[in-house]
C-alpha cells in the first residue's frame, strides 16, 4: 500500500487535531482523499462536493505539480509522495451582477404590495431598506426604517422573533432582494421583498406617510447617536423633544449641562440664583474666567450655545422655593438635583414626587460622591425617595458644604456625568435606572459601591396610598434638623 | 466586571470583552498600508505568515490574480503554495490574509463571506483616494465575520 503525506493548511486543521501533516494511504489522490474522509470527519466536505468533485476554492498540488484542475482525481500517488491541500484564497469588495439578480430573484418570493399591506395587516413587520432622504418624502405607515447600512446589526433588536414575517421594501424593488437574502442569512425564516418597491405602493395608492426626521445637519451632529441601536434616529428625535431641568449651574449641574446638550436634549431648565465667582470656575466648567461676576443662569447659556446652538435654554434665575417650585417644574421630564444645600434637595424631592417626576440625584464631598435617581412614581418599579432615605437632614457638622469642607474639583465632573447617563437612560428609556440604588465613588480608592434602598412604605410623601401632605418650611424644617 | 484588556492594544470603540485579540506589529500594519496604497485604485493582497494562530509576524504582498483587480482579489495557488513550504523551513505557518478595500469599508464583503476560510485571519484595509485609513481585522466563526482587536 502506498503511504503519502498529505499537508493540511491551517484553515482545515480543526478537523486533524491541529496536525499540520497527516499521513494516508491509496493508490490514487481520489483513494487518499477518501481515506482521509474516513479518518477526520468533517474534513473531505471543505475539500470535495458530495459528488467526489474538488471544491471551487481548493487547490491540490502533488509535490508541487497542480492536480485535480480539470477535475481528474485519478492521478496516481507513489510512497512518500506529499500531497498539498492550499485553499484559494479570494475575496475582494465585489460587484453585483446581473446574474446575481437574477439567482436572487429565483430564491427570493417576492408579493405585491397590495399583498404586502394585507401580510402588514396580519402580523407582518414591513422594513423599509431605503436610504434617509428617499424615506423623507413618504414611507409606508407602520415600516420600520432601517437603511440597509445598518439592517444586519439593527434588525434583531427591532425584531427579535426569527420566525415573524418580514417584507423588505426599497425604491423599485431591487435593493429589498438584497435585503432580503441579508435577513434569511441572520436567520429570519419568513422574508419577502416587496415588488415594485414605494414607487409600486404609491401607484396601489395605498397609505403611506411623511415620517419626521432630523436634517441633514443633526444628522452629521448626532451620527454617533444614530449608529446606536439604542438611540438611533427615533430616540434622538426624543431627546430632541426632551425637557431636562438642572437645579444648580454649579459643580454637578455644569458637566450634566454640557453634555446634555451635547447629547441634543432639546429644552435644558438652568436654575440658579447666584453670579459666577472665580473659586468656581475650578469644576464649574460651564463659566469662564471672562463671565466672572455675570449671573451663572446666564453664563450657562453662553457656554451651552456655543457648544450646541439648537438646544433651548430656559433661565430661571432665582432661588427654588415653595411659590415658585410648581409653576418651574411643570414643564419638565426630568430634574436633575445638583443643589448644594439641604433646604433645596427636600423642595425637590417634595416636588418631583407631587410632579411624578424622576429625581437624578447627586452629591459631592471632597473625593466622594453619590448617584441615584428617586423616583416613587415610576410605573411598574417604584422606588424610595430623598425622604425615605434621609428622613432628617444631617446635623451640620456632618454635611458640611463645598465651600465649608472643599471638593476636589474633578469629582463632581465625575458625579454630574453619571447624573447625565442617568438622565439620558430615562429620556430614552434604556437600561435599568439607578432607581432603588445607591452609587457611592471612592475616589481616593478608586472605587464603586452601589447601596440597594428600599422605598419606606410610611413615608409621608411617597407612601403608597398617601395624599400628597404639602411643602413645608424647609428653611425651618433643615435649621430644627440642624 | 472585571476584565483584562490588553496592554498597548487599541480599544475598539465597538470592543466586547469575547473578542480575540490578532497581534500585528507595527512594521506589519505600515507594510499593508504602503502596500495598499501603492496599488490604489487595486485591490492588494498577500498572505499573513505567523507562528502560531493570533500572531501575525510578517505581511506578504503578493499579485492580485483576479480579472477585476478593483473590486476582487485572487491569490495564485502555486504562489500559496511556495509561500507555505518556506515559511515552513523558517519555521512559521500562512494563519491568515490582508486585502484593501478601494474606496470602501474595513469590513467583510459578501465577496469575502463566501470565499473564506474558518479560523483564518482575515485583515482588511480601507483605501480613501489613494491613503491607507482604518485597518481591522476578522475571523470567519460559524459562517459569520466576527471582529478582532488588533494588538500592535
Amino acid at each position: 500500500m502506498t503511504t503519502v503525506t498529505v499537508r493540511i493548511p491551517a484553515p482545515l486543521r480543526g478537523y486533524t487535531d491541529g496536525a499540520a501533516e497527516v499521513q494516508a494511504q491509496g493508490a490514487t489522490v481520489a483513494e487518499v482523499l477518501q481515506e482521509l474522509a474516513a479518518r477526520h470527519d468533517g474534513l473531505m466536505q471543505r475539500v470535495v462536493t458530495p459528488e467526489g468533485e474538488l471544491r471551487r476554492f481548493v487547490n491540490l498540488f502533488l509535490d508541487g505539480n497542480r492536480v485535480g484542475a480539470d477535475g481528474r482525481l485519478d492521478a496516481p500517488v507513489r510512497d512518500g509522495t506529499v500531497l498539498s491541500i492550499i485553499p484559494a484564497v479570494a475575496g475582494g469588495a465585489g460587484r453585483a451582477s446581473d446574474a446575481r439578480l437574477e439567482a436572487l430573484r429565483r430564491e427570493i418570493p417576492e408579493v405585491t404590495p397590495e399583498q404586502a399591506h394585507a401580510l402588514q395587516g396580519d402580523g407582518a413587520v414591513l422594513v423599509d431598506v431605503r436610504e434617509q432622504d428617499e424615506i423623507a418624502a413618504g414611507s409606508p405607515q407602520g415600516a420600520l426604517h432601517m437603511g440597509r447600512g445598518y439592517l444586519e446589526l439593527r434588525i434583531e433588536d427591532a425584531v427579535p422573533d426569527l420566525e415573524r414575517p418580514i417584507l423588505t421594501l426599497c425604491g423599485g424593488g431591487t435593493r429589498s432582494l438584497f435585503a432580503a437574502e441579508d435577513l434569511k442569512r441572520l436567520g429570519y425564516r419568513n422574508v419577502q421583498s416587496v415588488a415594485g418597491g414605494f414607487n409600486g405602493w404609491k401607484n396601489d395608492g395605498l397609505p403611506f406617510e411623511v415620517p419626521r426626521m432630523l436634517d441633514a445637519a443633526a444628522r452629521e451632529r448626532y451620527s454617533r447617536h444614530l449608529l446606536m441601536p439604542e438611540v438611533g434616529e427615533q430616540g434622538q428625535l426624543r431627546l430632541m423633544d426632551s425637557r431636562v431641568l438642572l437645579i444648580g449651574a454649579g459643580g454637578l449641574g455644569s458637566p450634566a449641562a454640557l453634555y446634555l446638550a451635547a447629547a441634543g436634549v432639546g429644552t435644558l431648565g438652568i436654575l440658579d440664583h447666584d453670579v459666577v465667582d472665580r473659586s468656581n470656575l475650578q469644576r464649574q466648567i460651564l463659566h469662564a474666567d471672562d463671565r466672572v461676576g455675570m449671573p451663572k443662569v446666564e453664563s450657562a447659556r453662553v457656554a451651552i450655545h456655543a457648544l450646541n446652538p439648537d438646544v433651548k435654554v430656559n433661565l430661571h434665575e432665582t432661588f427654588l422655593d415653595s411659590n415658585n417650585v410648581d409653576d418651574i417644574f411643570s414643564g419638565y421630564d426630568v430634574v436633575v438635583d445638583g443643589a448644594d444645600n439641604f433646604p433645596t434637595r427636600y423642595l425637590i424631592n417634595d416636588a418631583c414626587i407631587k410632579h411624578g417626576l424622576p429625581n437624578v440625584h447627586g452629591a459631592v464631598f471632597r473625593f466622594e460622591g453619590q448617584v441615584s435617581v428617586f423616583w416613587p412614581g415610576r410605573a411598574g418599579s417604584p422606588g424610595p425617595c430623598y425622604r425615605c432615605l434621609f428622613p432628617e437632614p444631617p446635623p451640620p457638622e456632618l454635611a458640611p458644604s463645598c465651600a465649608e469642607a472643599g471638593v476636589l474639583g474633578v469629582l463632581p465632573g465625575v458625579i454630574g456625568l453619571l447624573q447625565a447617563v442617568e438622565t439620558v437612560k430615562l429620556l430614552l428609556d434604556v437600561g435599568e435606572p439607578l432607581v432603588g440604588r445607591l452609587l457611592f465613588y471612592d475616589g481616593l480608592a478608586g472605587r464603586f459601591t452601589e447601596l440597594r434602598m428600599e422605598a419606606d412604605p410610611g413615608c409621608a410623601y411617597c407612601g403608597e396610598g398617601k395624599a400628597f401632605p404639602g411643602y413645608v418650611d424647609y428653611q425651618g424644617f433643615c435649621a430644627v434638623g440642624r | 466586571m472585571q476584565q483584562n484588556f490588553p496592554t498597548g492594544a487599541t480599544m475598539p470603540c465597538w470592543y466586547t470583552p469575547d473578542m480575540t485579540i490578532l497581534e500585528l506589529g507595527a512594521s506589519v500594519l505600515q507594510r499593508i498600508r504602503s502596500e495598499a496604497e501603492a496599488r490604489y485604485p487595486e485591490e492588494a493582497c498577500g498572505l499573513l505568515l505567523g507562528r502560531e494562530q493570533g500572531q501575525v509576524l510578517e505581511a506578504l504582498a503578493m499579485a492580485n490574480q483576479a480579472e477585476d483587480r478593483r473590486r476582487a482579489y485572487l491569490i495564485d495557488p502555486e504562489q500559496h503554495l511556495r509561500t507555505e513550504l518556506r515559511a515552513r523551513e523558517r519555521g512559521l505557518t500562512v494563519i491568515g490574509v490582508w486585502h484593501s478595500h478601494p474606496d470602501g469599508r474595513p469590513v467583510p464583503s459578501v465577496t469575502d463571506t463566501e470565499s473564506a476560510w474558518p479560523d483564518w485571519h482575515y485583515v482588511i484595509a480601507a483605501v480613501e483616494a489613494g491613503q491607507a485609513r482604518e485597518i481591522r481585522a476578522w475571523m470567519l466563526r460559524e459562517s459569520r465575520f466576527e471582529e478582532e482587536v488588533i494588538h500592535p
